[in-house]
């Protein structure tokens, strides 16, 4: 398989973990590449998942939307304080 | 035309343009003939106690067409006494009164001999002394040049009694034989020095004769490491230069040597932070003429950039030049093949497919004919396939519209936050 078309896989899957509203509960990267533990907020009682992302795109991927949405909430609260 | 005149640590040069210290700087006879060709200074070819020489001295690197890509050399320093050299550093400061002259100087780390050779060598009328802790071969097996340049001790200590002595700017020349040429650039600042140059030359053994296995060159058929320099080093002594240059800690001004050869070259060292340079392969190889042609370069350059000052190109670079931590991980670069330059010789492909991330692909035209390209979404921008391409202009590298940029030291920090 074409790395490109594994991240494509990973980028789905990391997708669903932003846009359902899953806390982060631990990013961890190890020889294995990154595991990202995941809980569906509000869920508390459910076990956590884990996401393991393998190719560099994946982790680059990840990492880049959670700042993009660091810089969305820093943003909010900069116009709230307004 | 622009402005080439220097201040480097005090000392006024016509041009940034110096012989290095070496062969071309033996006696007044040649440092004079460089200075009529045009050389704004010359660093006189390391003083000390005169050494015996041996034969053979030098060995050249031919690569391919390129002769003397790279250059060694198992010469020592000056082989004549104190007196002469002084005499001749006189009489051609006399005659070239508006030349840079440099003393290279070795002696060993004793305090009394720094302010021996520093109070004699003044005398003679130089404008600046070189302390060269970066020799590496015979004279380090008596605990001078690089033996001495390898302790940041050594260095800061040997400095602080040149300087104990000088009146003119003290300038310490530093081996690039350790790991990591700061500790060594900032212990010769913490002694006092003016200026830092770098680089000396590079430990080297040149090659072995297959027929006779006697090493390149050889003395009777026994050989020794030599001093590795010339275009090869270039690289090298930029990324020196450069780490030197960034570092807050060593605020004094860079002469950089190594590998230097044209008006680019030198172009290069002083955007990354050198404020003059210093040439002795390419004069070697070359002649003292080489001078024009890097007077006329660098003229033409800076004026096709506007810039009315040789000084005003020093250090722009510097800041452009980082740790890798600092780098953009989401840069996004992809290779394009221009068919119409490609001449199907297929060496982009091999790349590619035995050395890189195998994303260029044969497929068939329109016409029914077989060419290649490149699956972007594959390719990570290493260059490889530009690199061996032999065709020019038929493989470009694009930068395509990426997102924000997010470094490794941002994204490790990011995770550290989050639980990582």
């Amino acid at each position: 398989m074409h790395e490109h078309t594994q991240f494509m896989n990973e980028k789905v899957k990391i997708d669903q973990i932003l846009q359902r509203s899953y806390l982060i509960i631990s990013i961890e990267e190890n020889l294995s590449g990154t595991f990202v533990t995941v809980q569906p907020q509000g869920e508390q009682e459910s076990p956590p998942g884990t996401v393991h992302l393998v190719t560099a795109d994946g982790r680059r991927y990840l990492t880049s939307r959670l700042f993009e949405r660091k810089r969305v909430h820093a943003q909010k609260s900069e116009n709230t304080a307004r | 035309m622009a402005d080439l005149r220097i201040d480097f640590a005090g000392i006024k040069s016509g041009n940034p343009f110096w012989l290095a210290s070496g062969p071309p700087t033996n006696t007044g006879y040649q440092v004079q003939r460089a200075f009529e060709a045009g050389w704004g200074g010359a660093v006189w070819k390391t003083l000390g106690e005169p050494v015996i020489n041996v034969t053979s001295r030098f060995s050249g690197m031919h690569y391919g067409s390129q002769r003397v890509a790279g250059f060694n050399n198992i010469e020592l320093i000056t082989d004549r006494p104190l007196e002469i050299n002084l005499q001749e550093i006189e009489e051609t400061k006399v005659n070239y009164p508006d030349h840079t002259i440099i003393a290279s100087l070795m002696v060993e780390p004793k305090r009394e001999k720094w302010h021996e050779i520093v109070k004699k060598v003044e005398a003679a009328g130089v404008d600046g002394l070189e302390l060269n802790f970066g020799c590496p071969h015979g004279m380090a097996e008596r605990g001078m040049g690089a033996a001495s340049g390898q302790v940041p001790e050594l260095v800061e200590k040997q400095t602080c009694w040149a300087k104990e002595a000088a009146e003119t700017p003290v300038i310490v020349k530093l081996t690039p034989n350790i790991t990591d040429i700061t500790a060594t650039a900032y212990a010769a600042s913490q002694g006092g020095a003016d200026a830092i140059s770098m680089i000396n030359t590079i430990n080297s053994l040149m090659g072995v004769d297959l027929d006779t296995w006697n090493t390149i060159p050889n003395v009777a058929g026994k050989g020794t490491h030599g001093g590795y320099c010339g275009p090869a080093v270039k690289p090298i002594a930029l990324s020196m230069v450069a780490e030197c240059a960034r570092d807050p800690d060593i605020s004094v001004p860079i002469s950089g040597i190594g590998g230097i050869e044209n008006w680019r070259d030198a172009a290069e060292f002083m955007l990354m932070g050198a404020s003059c340079v210093q040439i002795c392969t390419a004069a070697m190889h070359h002649g003292f003429r080489i001078v024009e042609d890097l007077i006329d370069g660098l003229n033409n350059y800076l004026d096709s950039k506007g810039i009315a000052s040789v000084m005003d190109l020093v250090g722009q670079s510097v800041p452009k030049y980082m740790s890798w931590g600092d780098l953009d991980l989401n840069h996004k670069r992809v290779a394009r093949i221009n068919l119409d330059q490609c001449i199907h010789c297929n060496k982009c492909y091999i790349a590619c497919e035995d050395a890189a991330h195998q994303c260029i692909e044969w497929f068939v035209d329109a016409k029914g004919k077989r060419a290649l390209k490149v699956r972007e979404e594959d390719c990570v921008g290493c260059n490889l396939c530009s690199i061996v391409c032999p065709a020019e202009g038929a493989i470009h590298m694009i930068d395509q519209p990426g997102e924000f940029p997010m470094t490794w030291n941002e994204r490790q920090h990011l995770i550290h936050t989050i639980g990582g």
